[in-house]
């Protein structure tokens, strides 16, 4: 709680505790930021740059586990592609190539995303895009997906367990003899439960009165503080840096 | 109070797959201040289409034509936003894990408030008003995630009784609850019949109304067949109950079915032997030392409260969980985990989520090296799926869907079928079809059900497998001694439950407010 001395209105109890973390406003900035960054990119080693700022992103949110995981899968995934220019077959070398580029850009955005996600209650959420005086048809429907997430996990632990009792994976050897078969195994259940998880939460959510038109208010209110600086702190550096390089280019 | 006056409603859309339930007519029923009217009949007949029309989703959400009038303390609902709705009438709905928004218990139970823009000093007044009523103490500020569904479904209560409506509407509440979760929700709708709120429940499950419900509805294909008070009710015939396609009014009047006819001389050596299993899962020991037989021939139930263990020992069973101890012995030998899913088939609550297939045909045989081999047709006709085989699963109804799940199974040869919750939101006559599909397996295979349901129990299982703190507490052959698997349901009712106990009705009791601010 310390971190967020500048605010007198702190909530009681573990959930303020939980919730501690930036304003989402500044986390969407962050997204925005580094999303920026990649796409005007001047060089691999900027890319490194933005993906050590959405690393220090995730350590300021206190989420150090998913900065290293990421931090870590980039690193391996960079190490990979350096075989690649040496690959004899020209397809290929193209395909692999492009995709570590691609990788290159998502990754930093993906861990921003993730570490966003895992920090923002949906009422703080709302909170903030109404704040931004986003219209109800856009907040809505993006609560309901933030809300969505982690229902996701739960489902893919029901789907493996009934693949493996038929006899189909999802392990590497099945996914390499039955490509296409295996990935239609996961997201068919999948987008039928969430078919039926997101009606259940759309019409809960109805009877609870989130369509109200009313300013929305928050039990844990939002509002800016030091760990936004801090937060927002790697979006801006990478965002500067990478509109100075490019103008000076 | 809500008022239906001459209701009809017909939704737009039809067999879309999804369980939109069957339109009304002429509805004309009163729930006054503080009474509770339970709405109940066959599946189908309507009883869910009364609550949404009382809480405003049809048409708001639900499309459909409404005629007639709806009135909630006098004021026309189709004349309300669903915002408005949303201050009169609380909701709870029957699976608690899709109808919390946020992380932890204290904002969930504020999110209705925020909805209406309450500011944030009455907000946490109110909810720190709602937590002590309904003695969630020990749950406020916890994680969501790490809650039981009974708990959640507490939390989800709480949520729709802070904003103090004056209408209260249940649909199947207790659908995904175990027998101590039920009795808390109980109290939870007793305090809010004893504030004079009025209570609107759809329910399949009676016997947890006996004593708190005032009035009972018994719809028949979309119009009220009856209305009787509790005595009235009570009095019913076991037979007239049963005709009404209605479910036990008390765990008192159910009884085991008599034994099926021995043909293969009942049930024969044991097939699955488990010793000493153990399983630990997040730093907490889930199962220790369970011991576990099963016999073709017969139908074991597996029961114990939330978190008892009884999914991870179905689970292990099938090869899904690595055991830390223990091993698990197939006709006397010790078979490793690798190789027991090819013996063993599970068929989930949630059954869409293993459905793979585009249509029912290839479902059955999906995933089997020879297809060939299969009898699809006699299969689907076997299990009354007759002429469906062209369909997409997700187009089949939750019964259906269930017995394709079964279907599946039997075309993999499997010979352990582990259920999970099969009746769950089922009707009487639902009930008795899979019991008796129970049995038809357990001619030539070991049957293991995961259940709450007494009178599934009754009706289809041999013997009881009891759960407790992670281990066989007790068995029970079911038929000699009914009278003790009644005892466990009514012991696993009365189990304390790990957050403080709801003050009697009347009584205030006096907890310190949580701090306003630090």
């Amino acid at each position: 709680m310390s971190v967020r001395s500048g605010r007198a209105d702190e909530p009681p109890g573990p959930g303020a505790r939980r919730t501690g973390s930036a304003d989402p406003r500044s986390k969407l900035f962050v997204l925005l930021a580094v999303a920026a960054a990649t796409a005007l990119s001047p060089a691999v080693w900027f890319d490194l740059v933005v993906m050590g700022a959405a690393a220090v992103f995730a350590l300021v949110l206190r989420r150090p586990r998913m900065g290293l995981v990421g931090l870590a899968g980039y690193a391996a995934m960079m190490a990979a592609l350096q075989g690649v220019p040496r690959l004899d077959h020209v397809a290929l070398r193209t395909m692999l190539g492009s995709f570590g580029a691609l990788m290159r850009t998502v990754l930093p955005c993906g861990l921003v995303a993730a570490v966003t996600v895992s920090t923002t209650p949906v009422g703080e959420f709302m909170s903030a895009l109404n704040a931004l005086r986003l219209p109800r048809q856009v907040v809505v429907p993006l609560a309901i997906m933030l809300r969505y997430a982690p229902t996701v996990r739960a489902d893919w632990a029901s789907i493996r367990d009934a693949m493996r009792l038929r006899g189909i994976g999802p392990g590497p050897i099945t996914l390499v003899r039955h490509p296409v078969r295996t990935i239609e195994c996961v997201y068919v259940p999948l987008l039928m439960s969430a078919s039926t998880a997101a009606d259940e939460l759309s019409m809960a959510a109805v009877a609870r009165g989130i369509e109200n038109p009313a300013r929305r208010t928050c039990c844990t209110p939002i509002g800016f503080g030091r760990v936004d600086v801090l937060a927002t702190a790697p979006g801006i550096v990478v965002l500067v840096l990478a509109i100075v390089l490019r103008v000076n280019a | 109070m809500i008022e239906f006056r001459d209701a009809c409603f017909s939704y737009a859309h039809h067999g879309t797959g999804h369980e939109g339930g069957a339109g009304v007519r002429d509805i004309t029923l009163t729930v006054g201040p503080g009474e509770v009217l339970v709405v109940c009949g066959r599946s189908g007949c309507g009883k869910t289409t009364i609550t949404r029309l009382a809480n405003g989703l049809a048409p708001s959400f639900f499309p459909g034509t409404l005629s007639g009038r709806v009135l909630l303390d006098g004021q026309d609902v189709a004349q309300l936003t669903s915002w408005q709705l949303a201050e009169r009438v609380g909701s709870v709905f029957q699976n608690p894990t899709t109808q919390f928004f946020t992380t932890d218990t204290t904002s969930e139970i504020a999110f209705g408030m925020e909805s209406a823009g309450w500011p944030a000093e009455r907000m946490r007044a109110r909810a720190g008003e709602v937590i002590d009523e309904l003695g969630l103490r020990g749950l406020a500020g916890r994680s969501l995630f790490e809650l039981s569904g009974g708990q959640l479904q507490r939390v989800v209560f709480a949520s729709a009784w802070a904003m103090r409506p004056g209408t209260l509407v249940l649909d199947e509440p207790t659908g995904n609850l175990d027998p101590g979760a039920v009795r808390d929700l109980r109290d939870c709708v007793a305090r809010a019949k004893a504030a004079g709120c009025a209570v609107l429940v759809a329910e399949h499950r009676l016997s947890w109304l006996a004593g708190l419900a005032d009035r009972y509805c018994v719809l028949s294909g979309g119009r009220v067949d009856r209305v009787l008070d509790s005595d009235e009710f009570a009095e019913l015939s076991d037979a007239d109950v049963t005709a009404m396609g209605l479910r036990a009014r008390s765990a008192g009047g159910i009884r085991p079915a008599p034994p099926p006819p021995r043909g293969h001389g009942g049930p024969g050596r044991p097939w699955l032997r488990a010793a000493g299993l153990s399983v630990r899962r997040g730093g907490r020991q889930v199962l220790a030392g369970v011991d576990v037989r099963l016999c073709p021939g017969e139908v074991v139930a597996l029961t114990g409260a939330n978190g008892a263990g009884k999914t991870t020992l179905g689970r292990a069973l099938c090869g899904l969980v690595r055991t830390d101890a223990g091993r698990i012995l197939v006709e006397g030998a010790p078979v490793s985990r690798r190789v027991l899913p090819r013996h063993a088939a599970m068929v989930f609550q949630h059954v869409e989520q293993q459905m793979f297939a585009e249509t029912v045909d290839a479902e059955v045989t999906f995933g089997l090296a020879r297809p060939q081999d299969v009898d699809v047709a006699g299969l689907l006709d076997g299990l009354d799926l007759a002429g469906l085989g062209p369909r997409h699963p997700a187009t089949l109804s939750g019964g259906q869907k269930q017995r394709l799940a079964v279907a599946t199974a039997m075309a993999g040869g499997k010979r352990l079928v582990v259920l999970d919750e099969p009746t769950s939101g089922l009707d009487r006559d639902a009930v008795q079809r899979v019991a008796a599909l129970l049995r038809r397996l357990a001619a030539d295979r070991v049957v293991l059900v995961i259940t709450h349901d007494l009178e599934l129990i009754a009706a289809a299982c041999d013997r009881l497998i009891h759960l407790a703190d992670g281990g066989v507490r007790e068995e029970v052959d079911v038929r000699a001694d009914f009278v003790r698997v009644r005892e466990l349901f009514e012991d696993m009712s009365h189990r304390t439950a790990p957050v403080d106990r709801i003050p009697e009705p009347g009584v205030t009791a006096v907890r310190p407010r949580p701090p306003q601010s630090p």
